[in-house]
């Protein structure tokens, strides 16, 4: 079930009035039983997957957790990976390469077909494959001890606010939380439904708002001129940012509500300076997820310049992977290492001109930003475009053809996006200013008047049809 | 304890009071607009032909043109999307609220989909009851929140419409919306176009007529010129044709204009004129009038095209 419908609602009401008034025990069940009711509306075929993962990486991890750092742990966490990956492999990319397998053949002159089995992709399998991952590598390197009781683990796997689109959280900031009663907490109840509010703002306002037109101009770029198609990639920068970040609070504040903190996810991520920043401040669970599990095991910045850059170029192009089985995909992901590394390069010329003073260095930080801003923007034309060809197809429409206002198509919904564009930037800009947030974090007369406003442009503007949240389809 | 319900219950109030108060200025701004629904329901219109249908009745006319044409006052009530359910309560509105008008022509498009527009219009059902009663007959899961949000009534892109046309003069003149051009046909076309009677409009069009006639305005049913391009998969305009004058009253003549104009300058896409499309279509009202309403104007010979 999506958290922007009407059954959510009724399943959040039922699950809120019983949770707070059970004892440890049961209260631990109950969320995990919810989970797995949350999980089975999609399609109850889905929860065996789950069931069998918990299961086996459950007992993973209290094998591995009796030879940590040693030789056979080694080779049993191998083997955890392993089973892992190729779980997740085979329902997520078996495609990818079938059909990738199918044309080789069919290019050599082989006649092959692909087979018939439609492989159903599990919702939050990325998600959830990736906590397991984490969990028994973390025990293999001796930061966690293994979780003796199966209800705990099981309900940090499927815990039904982060299951199917993150954040991941670690099993060393959640299992903890998970071993005690959550009370009753009128506070924390303040701030969760002021972070759902906000999620839901960014989502069935930002987000859904800008949907149609970057949906209808990535379908047919050479349908619209030049300025409709750059004003539709710029749409889907805030489109995925409002949807993602929005499933992201709405998580976060539900588990805030429940007495559990997921840490964060997004920090304004458009006013980074830096390729480095970016991924700071971008789903930052699953670049540091990356960062700890991929990049450090690589060698990280520990090697030569040559391998830094390979470490961080293959990083990134295995993250682009994890988004999803096509080349668009892989291809954002080595823009982003490519940027990365560019950025290493050009380090020199940054300190250098920095140097020079304060105004030289706002200046250069305010190219930075718009630079990082620009090849951000531009990498996800690869990201949303179905196929490389669409995405060069939308370039050239951008530089082909033609920046009249008047051809501009649907003016109503692209300057209403402006305009919520518009009040995105001035918030966030706001709050990038520490002075300015600290205040307003003191000031309960403003967070009142902010929810309430964002309350009523969510009935004003907000888009109630139960779309779908993007970063399911990963 | 006592301390946070007052907190919760001063918020509920702020938030009632919030949305309450924001819904009266919206609801006074939408009146004061130049929109043509606003307009409607502000009693402000006064003419003596009014226009009414989908899109293509959007683009079929610029009233200031069809004014000068028959030197009499047009007025277009045609709106994007416009089904036959919505256009009925909005002409039975409009004969409320505004002096009754000679003629109605009615652009019959609208009579080949099955859109439902009525909850585009929901700032306004406050208004109407007809407008509520339809929005509500429509039963979708958000129609409960109408009432516990007044704000979520102007949820709509008419609101956006209305707004603008708050600066702007008037919306009685379309906005371009391109040329056609060999793109536009093949998109058109690969979207496989097909065009059925939908039954259980003809009904409510039989209605709205019945309604015009009971008031003593002349209805004058008319089906706007296509591009030739719209007839390349099937030529439906005879069966369509056939079936809904099978279905509506003898004594209601159905104008067909599709072929009228079949060049491509007349045309922004297969379905919807240019602006000099329109020009000739105009110019000939000038000279044959519409249906039994003559035009003020010095009269010559010529009829537009059957």
């Amino acid at each position: 079930m999506i958290f922007n419908s009407e059954v959510f609602i009724l399943f959040a009401a039922i699950f809120f009035a019983v949770y707070f008034v059970l004892p440890y025990r049961p209260q631990l069940l109950l969320t995990l039983a919810a989970s797995y009711v949350f999980y089975a509306w999609w399609d109850w075929r889905f929860c065996a997957l789950i069931a069998a993962s918990t299961a086996f990486n459950f007992a993973a991890g209290t094998v591995i957790g009796r030879h940590s750092l040693s030789r056979a742990g080694r080779w049993l966490l191998g083997t955890a990976v392993a089973v892992n990956l190729a779980v997740l492999g085979f329902f997520k990319y078996f495609h990818f390469f079938a059909d990738g397998f199918v044309a080789l053949l069919n290019d050599l002159g082989l006649q092959a077909s692909e087979s018939t089995l439609r492989i159903i992709l599990p919702i939050g399998i990325s998600f959830y494959t990736f906590h397991s991952l984490s969990y028994v590598i973390d025990i293999y390197r001796g930061r966690i001890r293994p979780e003796p009781d199966p209800a705990v683990f099981a309900t940090y796997i499927a815990l039904w606010p982060q299951l199917v689109a993150g954040p991941i959280v670690r099993a060393s900031r959640l299992i903890p939380q998970l071993k005690t009663r959550k009370s009753f907490s009128f506070p924390r109840l303040l701030v969760g439904c002021e972070l759902v509010i906000v999620g839901f703002f960014l989502k069935c306002v930002v987000a859904d708002r800008l949907a149609p037109i970057t949906d209808s101009v990535f379908a047919a770029p050479s349908a619209f001129n030049g300025l409709n198609v750059l004003i539709g990639a710029i749409f889907f920068g805030f489109q995925i940012y409002g949807d993602f970040c929005g499933y992201s609070l709405i998580a976060i504040g539900l588990a805030r509500i429940m007495g559990l903190n997921l840490g964060r996810n997004f920090r304004r991520p458009y006013f980074a300076s830096s390729f480095s920043e970016f991924w700071q401040r971008w789903h930052i669970s699953l670049s540091g997820w990356l960062r700890d599990y991929l990049y450090v095991p690589l060698g990280g910045n520990r090697g030569s310049k040559l391998a830094t850059f390979r470490n961080l170029f293959a990083t990134m192009l295995l993250g682009g992977l994890w988004h999803g089985a096509a080349w668009t995909f892989v291809l954002w992901g080595g823009l982003h290492g490519l940027y990365l590394v560019l950025q290493r390069l050009l380090a020199p010329v940054h300190d250098l001109v920095s140097a020079r003073g304060a105004l030289a260095r706002r200046g250069i930080v305010g190219l930075e930003m718009a630079g990082v801003l620009t090849a951000v923007f531009a990498a996800w034309v690869f990201f949303r475009a179905g196929s490389s060809e669409a995405a060069w197809l939308v370039f050239a429409q951008m530089v082909s053809g033609g920046y009249d206002f008047a051809a501009v198509q649907n003016k109503f919904q692209v300057v209403m996006g402006m305009g919520l564009i518009g009040l995105l930037v001035a918030a966030e800009a706001t709050a990038e200013q520490p002075a300015l947030r600290n205040g307003f974090r003191r000031a309960r007369a403003a967070r009142v008047t902010m929810a309430i406003s964002l309350l009523c442009l969510l009935a004003l503007f907000g888009n109630f049809t139960g779309s779908q949240f993007i970063y399911f389809q990963f | 304890m006592w301390k946070k319900i007052a907190f919760v219950a001063g918020f509920a109030v702020l938030l009632f009071a919030a949305d309450r108060t924001l819904a009266a200025l919206l609801s006074r701004l939408v009146l004061a607009s130049n929109a043509r629904v606003s307009a409607l329901y502000d009693g402000r219109v006064g003419a003596d032909v009014v226009l009414v249908g989908n899109s293509r009745g959007v683009h079929m006319a610029a009233s200031p043109e069809w004014t000068r044409a028959l030197c009499r006052p047009v007025f277009n009530l045609s709106l994007n999307g416009l089904d036959v359910a919505t256009q009925d309560v909005l002409v039975r509105d409009y004969l409320d609220r505004n002096p009754a008008p000679k003629a109605m022509v009615l652009e019959i498009s609208n009579l080949f989909s099955d859109t439902f527009m009525a909850p585009e219009y929901r700032p306004f059902m406050a208004e109407s009851d007809r407008l509520a009663a339809l929005i509500r007959s429509s039963r979708d899961t958000w129609v409960p929140w109408l009432d516990v949000s007044h704000l979520f009534r102007f949820n709509s892109e008419y609101l956006l419409r209305a707004l603008l046309f708050l600066i702007r003069p008037s919306d009685q003149t379309p906005e371009a919306i391109g040329e056609i051009s060999p793109a536009r046909i093949e998109a058109y076309l690969a979207a496989h176009p097909r065009y059925r009677v939908n039954a259980e409009a003809v009904p409510v069009l039989a209605s709205t007529i019945d309604a015009l006639k009971a008031r003593g305005v002349e209805p004058v049913l008319v089906l706007a010129p296509y591009h030739p391009a719209a007839f390349r998969v099937e030529d439906w305009r005879g069966r369509a044709l056939a079936e809904v004058r099978r279905r509506l009253p003898a004594d209601v003549a159905v104008h067909d204009w599709s072929l009228a104009l079949p060049d491509d300058a007349s045309f922004a896409d297969p379905l919807h004129m240019a602006p000099s499309g329109r020009r000739i279509l105009a110019g000939r009202i000038t000279v044959s009038g519409l249906g039994d309403l003559a035009s003020l104007c010095p009269a010559t010979v010529g009829r537009v095209s059957e």
